[in-house]
């Protein structure tokens, strides 16, 4: 069953075989495959239970509601970088973009290489991977309802000689309702919300939501479970009943920023000093462009479409439309020109790039006057400040190839670009204080795996190095970034992972000369 | 919240949004500004919270420095006057200070319904229309009939 606030009318005590924490990509699928191998899991899940009925295609409904933060988790640095972050069931799948690709054999082989993970393998991979497709439905979208914005920007890159094509996402039946960041309105995006947690809970997992876990209990130098607490009556805070569960392993799936926040909170599993460090980010610069056409967004796939000409630089153009919310809260413009820009809307078209290789990284900090928050340090560096203007560069280049008028990039030196200010544009030195109102995504790496306890968190299994039967499952442990959205990557990870948990408590078993243990509800 | 940064808010909307020679646009509410800052400062970080108040006083002090009055007992024009010459210091502080206190301006009024649907975007058919196009795992959506397309964002400009 899955539990809301208003279901807890006092403090819950449980006993489980695995508690986990946090019911995104990873953590929901760790529970499904556990709870279906008949082992009793307990998810504790930070935010809400929001449904398909609740979700009203709002864009600020759904940052109050299901985005850490209300949406402004920023980060600190040069430019600051707005980070999207799900907080309800389902995690970030439930309010991302959908986009569902494997992660390259080069990638691997620098997990080889730098990370002695060895035991990850093309061949195993591959398996998980396909698992995962075939139960997410992954497919390229239909080109019917990908929208006229996807389809025109491929074509003009394609024009220019640039590869591209259109993305495989986790979506069935999909019918180009726009709004895949805000909730799928007809749960044809298979995030893990509609998925993996409803299989889950059909297999016998409970699901608390509304919790904010406060500690990881220890004893005897093992990890015995996870004390928490509910939000307040009115759904906020943290001040509600509290909730325990005791459980032979705990999986640790809160996402890269709040893993590494809990693990830093109680000083654990930081032999290595790794805790919160090499977090790579995919940094985003967005272009909207003022068409003399009809677009019609943001009808359509929001990321539909992909140009890889630049992928092995590590530049990956994906689609993005956003409604006009989206659109005016990023525009460096007041007064009658921002009401003239978005009288406008019906004929932009817009397209977004992301970094996704690059020499860039970020720590994430405990705050230091809230052991509940984290505070995260990026700064864009090097080489990367070139390819990030480069970036703009190209998909102004498609748009005034496709005849835009002008171009929005997120400058504060061309804001407003003509097609006369390309050349200037591209002469002028790159510098990363010149980008505002930009945004980063897929946060990974922060309790990075690895084969060395000196340099990595958890082991290629996601258990850590310092606590026996305490685990981590999320995007943190991704070593390197991706070169590809990774929530494909973190669904098979987690799938390879619940194999090592169930091994894991067979041992525990083993040792206690007993059976599997009875979930005791005492609320 | 404090009484000047609500007055500032509800000073600067029309400002902000600059929709009076745009008649098809919806009329601004100034009350949706201050009332999305609230929510922003209950529910948001902190630290935005603490920066959006700061920058609201700093503009305040900004106004008293060039105009001896603050921004909500200026007339509409010397309003008018001061905020685009913060505009125009793209990149300065003081810049910086203005596009975070637009933020819930901006917000309040493109979030409205009406606006959205002037706009192209008809958040309530669509929302009907998802209603009537549930997808299962297990069963395929059957196809639609002539004429049950999309509602389409056609909007009013």
């Amino acid at each position: 069953m899955i539990y809301s606030r208003e279901h807890i009318n006092g403090d819950v005590r449980l006993i489980a075989e695995v508690v986990v924490i946090g019911s995104g990509a990873g953590g929901a699928t760790i529970a499904k495959e556990l709870s279906e191998a008949g082992r009793k899991v307990v998810v504790l899940e930070a935010g809400g239970h929001f449904t398909r009925d609740d979700f009203n295609l709002r864009m600020d409904f759904a940052a109050t509601n299901m985005y850490w933060y209300g949406g402004q988790l920023i980060t600190l640095g040069t430019p600051m970088f707005v980070i999207p972050q799900g907080k309800t069931v389902g995690g970030t799948t439930t309010i991302n973009s959908g986009t569902c690709l494997r992660m390259s054999h080069s990638v691997l082989k620098k997990w080889h290489m730098e990370h002695g993970l060895w035991d990850i393998n093309d061949e195993e991979l591959a398996l998980y991977y396909a698992a995962v497709e075939e139960y997410l439905f992954v497919q390229k979208g239909d080109p019917e309802v990908l929208g006229k914005n996807a389809l025109l920007f491929l074509e003009g890159a394609r024009n220019l000689g640039l590869s591209g094509g259109i993305l495989p996402r986790n979506a069935k039946d999909c019918e180009g309702f726009g709004v895949c960041c805000f909730g799928c309105p007809t749960d044809a995006k298979q995030s893990a919300n509609i998925s993996y947690i409803p299989d889950a809970v059909k297999a016998g997992c409970d699901v608390y939501t509304n919790v904010t876990v406060d500690e990881l209990v220890l004893k005897g130098g093992r990890v015995t479970g996870a004390k928490g607490r509910f939000a307040g009556g009115n759904g906020n805070g943290s001040s509600g009943p509290t909730i325990e569960v005791s459980a032979d392993v705990v999986v640790l799936a809160a996402g890269a920023f709040h893993s590494p926040r809990m693990l830093l909170a109680q000083g654990l599993c930081n032999s290595s000093g790794q805790v919160g460090r090499n977090l790579t980010i995919h940094p985003c610069s967005p272009t909207v462009a003022v068409m003399d056409e009809k677009i019609g967004n943001p009808k359509g796939v929001p990321q539909a479409t992909y140009v890889d000409e630049f992928a092995d630089d590590g530049i990956m153009l994906e689609g993005g439309t956003v409604p006009p919310l989206g659109v005016a809260m990023n525009l460096p413009y007041n007064g009658s020109r921002l009401a003239a820009f978005m009288s406008g809307y019906p004929n932009t078209g817009m397209f977004g790039a992301m970094l996704s290789e690059h020499c860039s990284a970020g720590t994430v900090k405990l705050h230091p006057r809230d052991r509940q928050r984290y505070v995260i340090t990026y700064n864009l560096r090097g080489d990367d400040v070139r390819k990030f203007r480069f970036m703009t560069e190209i998909m102004a280049e498609v748009w005034f190839s496709l005849g835009a008028k002008s171009v929005f990039t997120p400058t504060v030196s061309f804001p407003d670009m003509l097609p006369s200010d390309l050349k200037r544009f591209k002469k002028q030195k790159p510098k990363a204080s010149d980008y505002i109102a930009v945004s980063a995504y897929h946060p990974l790496g922060t309790c990075r795996m690895g084969d060395d306890p000196e340099s990595s968190v958890v082991r290629h299994t996601g258990e850590t190095w310092d606590i026996p039967g305490l685990f981590v499952c999320d995007g943190s442990i991704v070593p390197t970034s991706l070169g590809v959205n990774p929530q494909l990557t973190i669904f098979a990870l987690a799938m390879r992972c619940a194999g090592f948990v169930d091994e894991k408590l067979e041992k525990v078993a083993g040792r206690q000369g007993q059976g599997k243990a009875s979930c005791s509800d005492l609320h | 919240m404090l009484r000047i940064i609500e007055e500032t808010v509800r000073a600067m909307t029309l400002h902000v949004l600059g929709t009076n020679t745009f008649p098809d646009l919806p009329v601004p509410d100034p009350e949706a500004s201050v009332e999305l800052l609230r929510e922003w400062l209950e529910k948001g970080i902190p630290e935005f919270g603490a920066v959006t108040t700061a920058a609201l006083l700093a503009l305040n002090l900004y106004s008293l420095a060039n105009n001896g009055r603050t921004l909500p007992d200026c007339n509409f024009r010397a309003q008018a006057s001061l905020l685009e010459r913060l505009f125009k210091r793209k990149g300065s502080i003081m810049y910086g200070f203005f596009y975070i206190v637009s933020m819930p301006i901006v917000g309040a009024y493109y979030a409205r319904d009406d606006v959205q649907k002037t706009l192209g975007f008809d958040v309530v058919a669509l929302k009907e229309e998802a209603e009537r196009r549930v997808v299962s795992r297990t069963a395929s959506l059957p196809k639609k009939e002539p004429g049950e397309e999309l509602a389409e964002s056609a909007g009013n400009l």
